[in-house]
């Protein structure tokens, strides 16, 4: 199997293991839930399928026994407790190591499984249980657990015929037709018939390719994604009618397909592994089904969180891909940008209008590759849920952990990196914020502590908001250990937000004691610095015994930037436009150079400010007329003096080479119009520098 | 004897020579393998870029692709000439322990291509040179000039590692 192929399994693994985490969770809040606990079966059996069929031989076979408990919850033969939910956990993070899995991991798959079994067999001893031989062989399904169960909602439904054929060298793709009916059966298929008006003379029939068809009749409670989980490898085509409509037309049926008013239908969202078994065809759609529906109650698959998701088409891309396509758009603003300048320059009007539409078209190309971008925050809820659950056993502390907003968007890369500071933030809660159940009783607050995740757009930004109901910062010991750390002077007198930023100082805790958590002054600097990487802002909002909040401010992409042009001299630079606060004159009085005075007074607030002349080494020239790029970081602010304004801009972000990475000032680089090159002003830097200026003034008066 | 790249490109011992672009910085001949030139360009517009070190003070389009320009008359103590009709960008990508560097040699003068036979390049003895022995991979004889190939590898990863430490 190419590495290629083998890439796209292993990402999808990651998926689904995600997708198995969600339904376990919310099975662990709810057992008897039926959408997570199919969710988690469907999860296992395209596991298994796709590890089997990628040559991952042991991962399928634990999986098949893994999933084999499950279908008996499923079935209603077993019962969910948090022991189960518990092993599954640890079964599930067995899966990845099963990959390539030495003697150790062999055994302790062997022994989970063993105690996920005997689990069952605690629960329900009188239901015989199916052990699966260890063989490897595996598919030995007890067909008596398969029996039709007493689902409620099925009670009135009847029952329907099954026709389902293999096609396009099925045979040869290595699919096995006693294994479709193996599973089949375990489903409750009976009445089997094999049909054989196809098979060709002896001579021209092709190895590859599987003449004969079968029919059954299914009991009414299997479900439409149950059948098609059977057929999820397998190159079928199928059909499904009430069986009142008696076997008389599925030879029709299959002679033509144009018959079905539907036709075939590709399930692009599984091509990915349909680069190795090409298009599944499925005339399964809405207009058999609602042949079969009359008698079927409606609740026919309740929708599961998965189902909305997979059922629109969707193609599988390699991100590295879509960032080369996100650089050549880049490149395409950028001459599309000196086209209109050109077009302006010859003042011909064909030129011009051809360069209007360009600009649209590119405009247009620019915005659908962004949007191809941007994933929702659900895809690394999963992760933090489980590390929730994780540090809740570890700290005893209960929780009760509600995310908002699992469906906004943010940039691909964006939302990888978001991970680890939201780790540590959330790990940081946990750990420092939320009290003890014992202490929160006694300050009248609810023994279960509550965590809050909310992600919603705000304009060009996404804001991540992590709230916490726990005891809220120290202010004061911030305050106190800001001064030991002489990063604030003691007669300082500054509002609490800024204190409450203090915490993202290096090495900066309050704690005396170190846990096994955190404690250590690690950690939330490292949160800074990786959201400052990703042109991000921090705020922090807290109050004492209620909690705190912090709120992420972030960038909708990191490729392209909407900046602000300024010009120094003859140098240009850009400021990203969402750190612009405002813009003012810079007063006469404030003209000449001086070391002490470098503050605008701004409605009653002093803002530091700093010349960029000076800044970039250019003599300062008092004789022009200044003005003041006011621009803002979470809660500070700093003025930029510069000598010119020349307008807003699209910005295609370059990274700076390594060669330039000392120069802190700089955030990287944009292509202008013309061909040249403006520097992006690294925000951070300069408030850092302007901060660092404050002090140093406030030390010499 | 083969030259001392770290990553000898495509010469081996089995191939007995290369193929190099001879240049001249300040009045000093320079061979650099073809096999790291991507291209050699007129002159663009240079942007400053206020802070950086020295060698590497500007950046340059091309063809919208930012790279440093760097001036090996820095590390290599050379006179810098005035920019003329004949000074050339070479366009170079030097493998670098965390990937590729790709930079713009300032050239004074671009001479010709050629093909050096190993055998003819001699390593530069320690002593009584003007130049920095760890940053010139050899020395080879043309038309009675010496022409030296400066160790690009070693220049830019040392350029780095002084770029950390001013940053620490």
């Amino acid at each position: 199997m190419s590495e290629d192929l083998t890439q796209i399994f292993l990402e999808e693994l990651t998926e689904l293991s995600e997708q198995l985490d969600d339904a376990l969770l919310a099975l662990r809040s709810d057992p008897t839930a039926s959408d997570p606990l199919n969710a988690a079966f469907r999860s296992l059996h395209t596991i298994k399928g796709s590890g089997a069929m990628f040559g991952f031989i042991k991962l399928s076979e634990f999986v098949h026994r893994f999933e084999t408990t499950f279908d008996l919850f499923r079935n209603g033969k077993a019962v969910i407790t948090n022991e189960v939910i518990e092993i599954s956990f640890r079964a599930r993070d067995l899966i990845s190591a099963l990959l390539d899995p030495d003697a150790t991991t062999l055994a302790t798959a062997q022994a989970t499984l063993e105690q996920l079994e005997h689990c069952l067999v605690a629960e329900i001893a009188p239901v015989p249980v199916p052990v699966p031989a260890a063989d490897g062989t595996g598919f030995d399904f007890d067909l008596s657990s398969a029996a039709p169960a007493e689902e409620p909602m099925a009670a009135d439904a009847s029952s329907r015929r099954l026709t389902f054929g293999l096609i396009h060298g099925a045979l040869g793709l290595g699919s096995r037709p006693d294994i479709i009916l193996k599973d089949l059966m375990a489903l409750g298929a009976t009445g089997i018939v094999a049909m054989i008006d196809d098979l060709p003379p002896l001579d021209r029939m092709d190895p590859t390719e599987c003449y004969v068809r079968w029919s059954m009749s299914l009991p009414p409670e299997v479900t439409e994604a149950q059948i098609e989980d059977v057929f999820g490898f397998h190159d079928a085509e199928l059909t499904i009618e009430p069986a009142d409509a008696p076997a008389t037309s599925p030879v029709q049926e299959w002679t033509g397909e144009s018959v079905h008013p539907t036709g075939g239908g590709f399930d692009l969202d599984r091509d990915a592994i349909g680069a190795a078994a090409p298009a599944r065809t499925i005339p399964v759609k809405p207009a058999d089904e609602t042949a079969a529906a009359p008698s079927t109650p409606p609740p026919f698959e309740p929708p599961t969180a998965a189902a909305p998701r997979s059922a629109e088409a969707s193609v599988r891309v390699a991100a590295e891909k879509l960032d080369m396509l996100m650089d050549q758009v880049g490149e395409l603003v950028i001459a599309e940008a000196r086209l209109t300048e050109l077009a302006h320059v010859m003042s011909d009007q064909s030129l011009i209008a051809l360069s209007e539409q360009i600009t649209r078209l590119s405009s247009g190309l620019r915005t659908s590759t962004m949007s191809m971008r941007m994933v929702p925050f659900r895809q690394i809820v999963s992760r933090l849920r489980r590390l929730i659950v994780g540090l809740s056993e570890q700290l005893g502390k209960d929780i009760d952990f509600e995310v908002e907003g699992e469906d906004t968007e943010l940039d691909k890369t964006m939302i990888e990196k978001l991970v680890d500071p939201l780790v540590h933030i959330l790990r940081n809660s946990m750990d420092h914020g939320i009290e003890d159940a014992a202490t929160r009783l006694a300050l009248g607050k609810p023994a279960t502590g509550k965590i809050k995740l909310t992600a919603v757009h705000s304009g060009n930004e996404v804001l991540v908001i992590i709230r916490d109901d726990g005891k809220g910062l120290d202010t004061n010991a911030i305050r106190q250990r800001g001064i030991e750390r002489g990063i604030i002077t003691a007669d300082q007198s500054l509002p609490d937000e800024r204190i409450n930023a203090l915490i993202f100082e290096p090495n900066f805790s309050t704690r005396t004691e170190v846990s096994e958590l955190s404690g250590r002054g690690v950690g939330m600097d490292v949160v800074r610095k990786s959201i400052d990487g990703l042109r991000g802002g921090i705020e922090v909002k807290t109050a004492r015994a209620e909690g705190t909040q912090i709120t992420l401010r972030m960038p909708l992409t990191l490729a392209i930037v909407e900046g602000m042009l300024i010009q120094v001299g003859e140098e240009k630079f850009t400021v990203p436009l969402t750190s612009v606060k405002e813009i003012v004159d810079l007063p006469a009085s404030k003209a000449t150079c001086a070391m002490s005075d470098d503050f605008l007074d701004l409605r009653g607030s002093f803002v530091p400010f700093l010349r960029l002349r000076r800044l970039i080494g250019m003599p300062v020239n008092n004789t022009l007329p200044q003005v003041v790029i006011v621009v803002q970081a979470g809660t500070d602010e700093i003025g930029i003096v510069v000598d010119r304004i020349i307008g807003k801009s699209q910005t295609v972000i370059k990274q700076m080479s390594p060669l330039h990475e000392n120069v802190r000032m700089v955030a990287g680089a944009t292509i202008l119009g013309d061909g040249g090159i403006a520097l992006i002003l690294d925000i951070y830097h300069l408030i850092e520098l302007g901060r660092r200026m404050a002090n140093d003034t406030r030390k010499s008066a | 004897m083969s030259v001392q790249t770290k990553h000898p490109p495509v010469a081996t011992a089995a191939q007995a020579s290369q193929t190099m672009l001879t240049l001249l910085m300040g009045t000093q001949k320079f061979a650099i393998s073809t096999d790291l030139i991507r291209e050699i360009i007129d002159p663009v517009p240079f942007t400053r870029v206020p802070g950086a070190a020295a060698m590497t003070p500007a950046v340059l389009n091309v063809r919208g692709a930012i790279i440093p320009l760097a001036y090996l008359h820095i590390p290599l103590n050379l006179e810098r000439l005035e920019r003329g009709d004949r000074t050339r960008i070479i366009v170079v990508q030097v493998p670098q322990e965390h990937g590729d560097v790709t930079v713009g040699l300032y050239a004074d003068a671009v001479l010709h291509v050629g093909t050096v036979a190993q055998n003819r390049v001699t390593k530069l003895a320690d002593t009584s040179h003007n130049w920095p022995a760890d940053l010139i991979a050899g020395l080879f004889r043309d038309d009675g000039d010496f022409v030296l190939i400066p160790d690009l590898e070693t220049i830019f990863a040392n350029q780095r590692l002084r770029l950390m430490a001013s940053e620490a």
